[in-house]
């Protein structure tokens, strides 16, 4: 073959090319159609997104400032904080309320048979 | 987004047709193939949306190829035994094609437009029986203007074979057009 390969391809796409020129009009509308229900499907971006363009360098995903996914982040995060520090008073109410019923002499019964309770009482 | 679409759809079209080779269903796999675009990737930078939008197509191309096959499947046995058209399948439809009449052979002087119009049928008609791969890696390659490595990572498959398979297609339709008595 006297000419290259990228030239050839080349030479035949723009065939191809000028070809598309005469796609039917039919073809051309529907296509116009398609695009123009397409572009209507675009989210709208929201204002404070546009204000927030080209300040926080490259963006890698999509949802990271959707305000529903930052709610649920936060959400979730607020619960797990909640959790620990009911346990957490738990640990501190659980010897006061022990204290409390010994002192009021309301023992309950597994404490006599504790093999520790009489070394606490000799203390 | 709108621009990027004004300007790929057409060949978007061609792209569909030359696979499934079915005017409403090109058209369909088209619409679809936008309506995904701007639903999932309306955000993302301008200089990303010809590599997505043309995942999106040739996904939607190749969904088509399954689904077909496994219709022709359930509804003749027969087809299901030939195998239909393989993605994979390397041998050369073009010998199978009819020859056309040669304009230049014509009575009369051939009109340039005409013979422009032939070329392009041509040229259309053997990409359409082209094998899949060759045809897609052809079009991405040249068509789509992408780069080998681009090109591979929407086929799924080596830089490599992208080059050879883009080899292929082009001396295919050269040939094809030549014994045509047409010069590429």
């Amino acid at each position: 073959m006297s000419i290259g390969e990228e030239e050839l391809a080349g030479r035949i796409v723009r065939h191809l090319d000028r070809g598309l020129a005469d796609l039917d009009a039919g073809i051309g509308a529907k296509l116009r159609s398609a695009r123009e229900s397409a572009v209507e499907r675009l989210e709208p971006q929201p204002a404070w997104s546009l204000a927030l363009a080209g300040a926080r360098g490259p963006r890698t995903s999509g949802r990271q400032f959707n305000p529903v996914y930052v709610f649920s982040v936060a959400a979730f995060v607020l619960s797990i904080y909640g959790v620990v520090l009911w346990q957490q008073q738990q640990h501190i109410e659980d010897p006061i309320d022990i204290d409390a019923k010994l002192l009021s002499g309301d023992l309950p019964i597994d404490a006599y048979l504790d093999k520790g309770l009489d070394t606490w009482l000799k203390r | 987004m709108s621009d990027f679409l004004a300007e790929v759809e057409r060949r978007a079209y061609k792209q569909a047709l030359f696979g499934v080779k079915d005017r409403h269903v090109a058209l369909d796999i088209v619409q679809d193939a936008m309506l995904k675009l701007a639903e999932n990737y309306g955000a993302r930078p301008a200089e990303e949306l010809p590599a997505l939008f043309q995942r999106i197509l040739q996904n939607a191309i190749r969904d088509h190829y399954r689904r077909q096959r496994v219709r022709a499947f359930w509804i003749s046995p027969l087809s299901a035994l030939k195998g239909g058209e393989r993605e994979d399948d390397d041998s050369d439809p073009l010998e199978t094609l009819r020859p056309e009449p040669n304009p230049k052979d014509a009575a009369g002087p051939p009109a340039a437009a005409l013979e422009q119009a032939q070329t392009v049928g041509l040229i259309e008609k053997a990409l359409e029986a082209l094998p899949p791969r060759q045809r897609q890696a052809f079009l991405l390659r040249y068509w789509e203007e992408m780069d080998v490595a681009e090109a591979a990572e929407i086929m799924g498959c080596s830089p490599g074979s992208v080059k050879t398979h883009c080899s292929r297609a082009t001396h295919a339709i050269a040939a094809f057009l030549k014994s045509k008595g047409f010069e590429p």
